[in-house]
């Protein structure tokens, strides 16, 4: 069996008093497409910004492709791709001199970074604004290009933290083909997401984390049954499972919802909130 | 419920604003660096406020002066004097000060006329205006008190006067922030400060040289100044003091006619913003320019960075090449030197018309090439202390990628150490074609300083950049540096000056000068020793920092 693409051990982090993410164990196996759930405030982009060598953990360890992410952090970095949350881009590069640029962090030699910059611009449809700056460019641009530049090395596993949020159904599709282009390929993808659908659609095994701890973890299909074999047992009373026929599959917002906040669907907001219109 | 909802009064939402202000402050101070950042505040503003002071007392007592000796023609000068310092040092200060973007507030129920006045509290924040102000009051004491029995008028002349001019600054403030809304109107906005920094610099220069050719313009433009608000406010004042009650009342109206007029302007451009015209940078028109052939191949294997610099090195140095060459402010900033000598040499270059005044570089031939190298320095060292101010969000990539951050760290460092180089060469090209080449002693001597200053600068810049790093946007209206950045800056200034200044004066007393390059290039080469063990620990102190530096740079 070929070693895990991501294994964190008792991974952790605090900000002061505040633990945002508790002792987590998280697997995912090379060549999966993993979705990474949790509400607001969570630790979802904390988990990332560690796994990703944006954030320092406080405890744990991290291992990526088998090498330990404090230890090898270069060679780690070299086979891994990142869209971070404030997609760091250079706004006073065009398009095209900051893939090249990236490249060259990425140690591909001159030739190589032009020809695969002018490929990426190609397929992302922003060649045809090659002297506009990346500052002039619209969210959804930034968008495509932060995934060309997190991409442009081949990488082994990609981490995109919110990758459809401000994008476009156009520019999300053009995101989506290359996604799984790269999983046909045999990469790994760990992304977060809150469109619970696209999440759905594209993702093969998914992890919740709610309030710093990891809930659930496992195929769609296991996440499934859990919840329903919950519901049956009567130990979790989430009205998605209720809703949802025996012979009807559950929605992964149904799934999400249960095991966040079992109950939650029940709060009257109208009785919590009554002054509101 | 909708009862509860009712508009608050204008006092109450000031109050609100105000406790709002106050509670970002102290929940700045939580942090060990916004800590030392305001006690570097308050060490410059103390330094800052001795000078202010100190005119203050010096206006007073002109005012006095004028006043009880009855040459009231005077007091319209320091009018003057406060009125230029109220508009023109908040420009020069742009840069330095903090500025809070009250703006935000809007999509509050706010009303407009708390809107307005808040622009103006705004406007009286400025520590620049704080000072103008100063000066005024201690002109108003002057008078009131070598004449006791003005101080109704003085109070009503000088508040009119006043409020005339935190109109007039609130406006060309507002219209100023329009103006810097869109990038490239910013950035040639950015150049015009640049050279209005310049001018004020070459303004006492001009005016010694050209004095019998500007004083014939400077009387021609007399009748006009004199019907501007602070000859009118001036005037008022000497009505007041001569007892002719209807002229001090005349020019008072005056006054305030311009300050409604202000006031209308400002209403103007403050209502456009309250009924929510954006001013961000997304209203910048992106200039779509399509080519021929395959640009972007073209334009991407363009390299601008020697083919022998290792990978990641090469990468950031040509990025950074890449920000210089399209920031306007910063190239102005680097040709700033190169005009001065230009200019000087027109101006002192030759015999003065009947005077005897000797020509400055022929003079002094040694100490013109330093001097103009030293000034050099002046400008371009600082730029090494916030050096990821103009990455912004882009730092995270710096993080990420698999490069370790010493060979970003000499990516910038080299660019910077180039740039200054080559700008020396130039300044030694030009001393040599207008005045005579340097003695080939002074030239080593000068390069060996210039190399130990490089080395020094990068060595204290870097930690200053890692540790205390602050975002810059090209040309906004933002602070650039910290606190601790500027002071630190300040005194490595004064310490390396103090240092060559030693081992000249030294060398000069023994008659050694060939000790000079000796010793700055011992020192050095010392430098450059640990200029290489400080890479590993700066490498280890950019991943502690990483946290501090991505929320710094990252943020919107």
């Amino acid at each position: 069996m070929s070693e895990p693409a991501i294994v964190t051990e008792s991974l952790t982090r605090r900000f002061g008093e505040l633990v945002a993410v508790d002792c987590i164990h998280l697997t995912v196996d090379a060549g999966q497409f993993f979705g990474f759930l949790g509400p607001n405030g969570a630790g979802k982009s904390t988990t990332i910004r560690m796994l990703t060598g944006l954030l320092a953990p406080t405890a744990g360890r991290i291992r990526l492709l088998g090498l330990d992410l404090e230890k090898h952090a270069v060679e780690v970095k070299r086979q891994i791709g990142v869209v971070p949350e404030g997609l760091a881009l250079f706004d006073r590069l065009t398009g095209g001199e900051y893939l090249n640029f990236v490249g060259r962090m990425y140690a591909l030699d001159r030739a190589t970074a032009a020809q695969r910059t002018a490929e990426l611009l190609d397929f992302m449809q922003l060649a045809d604004r090659p002297k506009t700056l990346i500052a002039d460019y619209s969210h959804g641009m930034q968008k495509k290009l932060a995934l060309a530049a997190a991409v442009i090395h081949g990488p082994r596993i990609l981490f995109l933290d919110e990758p459809f949020e401000g994008v476009d159904a156009i520019a999300a599709g053009t995101l989506k083909a290359m996604l799984l282009h790269m999983i046909s390929r045999g990469a790994t993808i760990f992304l977060t997401s809150h469109v619970l659908e696209i999440v759905e659609r594209l993702c093969s095994h998914v992890a919740i984390i709610h309030k710093g701890r990891l809930v659930a973890q496992g195929s769609l299909e296991e996440l499934r049954a859990g919840v329903a074999s919950s519901a049956s047992l009567g130990s979790s009373p989430g009205e998605a499972s209720a809703t949802a026929g025996p012979r009807e599959k559950l929605t992964l917002e149904q799934i999400f919802l249960t095991i966040v906040e079992p109950g939650a669907s029940g709060r009257r907001a109208e009785e919590e909130l009554s002054w509101l219109r | 419920m909708a009862e509860v909802v009712r508009p608050g009064g204008i006092g109450e939402q000031l109050a609100l604003v105000a406790g709002l202000r106050w509670r970002l402050f102290r929940n700045a101070l939580r942090t060990t660096s916004g800590q030392l950042d305001l006690a570097a505040q308050i060490l410059v503003g103390a330094l800052l406020g001795a000078i202010v002071v100190g005119l203050g007392l010096a206006i007073g007592a002109g005012a006095y002066a004028f006043a009880a000796q009855d040459r009231t023609g005077l007091l319209a000068l320091l009018l003057w004097a406060t009125f230029l310092a109220w508009h023109f040092l908040p420009i020069l200060m742009a840069t330095s000060t903090a500025s809070f973007d009250f703006r935000s507030l809007l999509r509050f129920p706010l009303r407009f006329s708390v809107f307005f006045l808040l622009s103006l509290a705004y406007g009286l924040s400025d520590p620049a205006v704080v000072a103008a102000l100063f000066w005024l009051i201690c002109a108003g004491l002057g008078i009131v008190l070598a004449r006791p029995e003005l101080l109704p008028w003085t109070v009503v002349i000088l508040a009119v006067f006043a409020t005339m001019n935190l109109l007039l600054s609130r406006m060309i403030f507002s219209w100023l922030e329009r103006l810097l809304a869109r990038r490239r109107t910013r950035e040639a906005l950015a150049a015009i400060l640049v050279l209005l920094i310049l001018g004020f610099q070459l303004s006492t220069a001009v005016g010694a040289r050209w004095q019998t050719r500007v004083r014939p313009y400077v009387r021609a433009a007399l009748p006009v100044l004199q019907q501007l608000p602070p000859s009118l406010a001036g005037k008022a004042l000497a009505g007041a003091v001569k007892g002719d009650a209807l002229q001090a009342l005349r020019f008072t109206g005056f006054v305030a006619a311009y300050g409604f007029a202000f006031g209308l302007l400002l209403r103007r451009r403050l209502r456009a913003q309250y009924l929510g015209e954006d001013l961000g940078e997304s209203q910048a028109p992106a200039v779509v320019l399509r080519a021929s052939g395959s640009p972007t191949a073209s334009l991407s294997s363009a390299s601008l960075a020697p083919s022998y610099l290792p990978g990641a090195v090469a990468a950031v140095f040509e990025k950074e090449l890449r920000y210089v060459l399209r920031n306007s402010a910063l190239l102005l900033l680097l040709a700033i030197p190169l005009i001065l000598i230009v200019f000087f040499s027109l101006t002192f270059g030759s015999r003065r018309p009947g005077g005897s005044a000797p020509d400055i570089f022929t003079r002094t031939p040694e100490l013109a090439f330093p001097g103009a190298v030293a000034y050099m320095l002046l400008i371009l060292g600082q730029m090494a202390h916030n050096s990821f101010a103009y990455d912004g969000r882009g730092v995270q990539l710096l993080f990420v990628a698999p490069v370790r951050f010493r060979d970003v760290l000499i990516g910038k460092n080299l660019l910077l150490g180039l740039l200054v180089l080559l700008e020396a060469c130039l300044v030694w090209l030009l001393i040599s074609v207008l005045a005579s080449p340097p003695d080939v002693l002074v030239v080593v001597a000068t390069f060996s300083y210039v190399l130990f200053f490089l080395l020094t600068h990068f060595l204290v810049g870097n930690w200053l950049s890692l540790r205390f790093p602050r975002r810059f946007e090209f040309g906004q209206h933002r602070r650039r540096a910290s606190g601790v950045t500027l002071l630190v800056s300040f005194g490595l200034q004064f310490v390396l000056a103090g240092m060559a200044a030693g081992v000249v004066l030294l060398a000069r007393l023994w008659g050694w000068m060939w000790l000079v390059p000796v010793v700055f290039l011992a020192l050095s080469a010392a430098a450059l020793e640990v200029y290489k063990v400080s890479l590993d620990a700066f490498d280890r102190l950019a991943a502690r920092q990483r946290e501090v530096l991505t929320a710094q740079l990252c943020r919107q």
